[in-house]
């Protein structure tokens, strides 16, 4: 395997891993909100509710 | 990593699609803060409420609509064309741009033409995420069926978005063949 292929692929993976970041993101960080005491979505949590 | 975990955002409920956007974007929403606190800026962004946050919701939302037909166009172009492209001298590059793109160009546009089908219809997202001028056509049809109860108006605004989809799905068809998704 030559050296630029290396890059390439490393930048491919890199890309592949923003993305897929990008997608699944929002899912991961709604969930926590969901638990949350608070009734607007917003960040900070403040406490455990499961209402 | 599995390539189908890409797809679970279209497998998430319409309307927390363009609520966690809300929850990110908002003004000391996640995106903010992290910046902020890192230093790169001062004032929070305005990421919402605008033509931003319309276009990075809708592109979370229908990325793998356009993904997914593009995967299927690459995984059918065969590993050894490239290496033969790369045996006979053509670099990275030229290998991508005269044997693999050409390959992989009626998938492209077949998730382009998706999207763009797809996206003429969003009515909700653009409704919580945009702004006065990011409205798209289907909330107009809402506005004139329940505001103002104009509904020639309605109907006429119907009938164009039917009128302008069809020939779309009509090169989509002709792209991709047979229609993926049918009643029978």
């Amino acid at each position: 395997m030559t050296d630029s292929t290396y890059w390439w692929k490393l930048a491919g993976r890199t890309f592949g891993v923003v993305v897929l970041l990008f997608l699944i993101a929002p899912i991961i960080v709604i969930i926590p909100l969901s638990l949350n005491t608070s009734s607007i979505l917003a960040y900070p949590l403040e406490g455990f509710s499961l209402k | 990593m599995h390539e189908g975990h890409g797809a679970i955002s279209v497998f998430s409920p319409p309307l927390t699609c363009p609520v966690t956007p809300a929850v990110i974007l908002q003004k000391n929403g996640l995106i903010n803060t992290l910046l902020i606190n890192i230093g790169l800026i001062g004032q929070p962004l305005e990421l919402i409420y605008n033509r931003t946050g319309v276009l990075i919701a809708l592109t979370h939302i229908l990325l793998p609509y356009a993904v997914l037909p593009i995967l299927g166009a690459m995984r059918n172009v065969p590993r050894n064309q490239t290496l033969a492209a790369n045996s006979l001298g053509a670099g990275p590059l030229k290998t991508f741009f005269s044997v693999y793109l050409p390959q992989i160009l009626p998938g492209i546009s077949a998730g382009g033409l998706l999207v763009f089908i797809l996206s003429l219809g969003y009515y909700i997202t653009p409704l919580l995420l945009g702004g006065e001028g990011d409205q798209l056509l289907p909330y107009y049809i809402a506005f004139y069926t329940t505001q103002t109860v104009n509904w020639g108006l309605a109907a006429a605004l119907g009938s164009v978005l039917l009128t302008a989809t069809f020939p779309l799905y009509a090169s989509y068809i002709r792209l991709v063949g047979v229609p993926p998704i049918g009643l029978g």
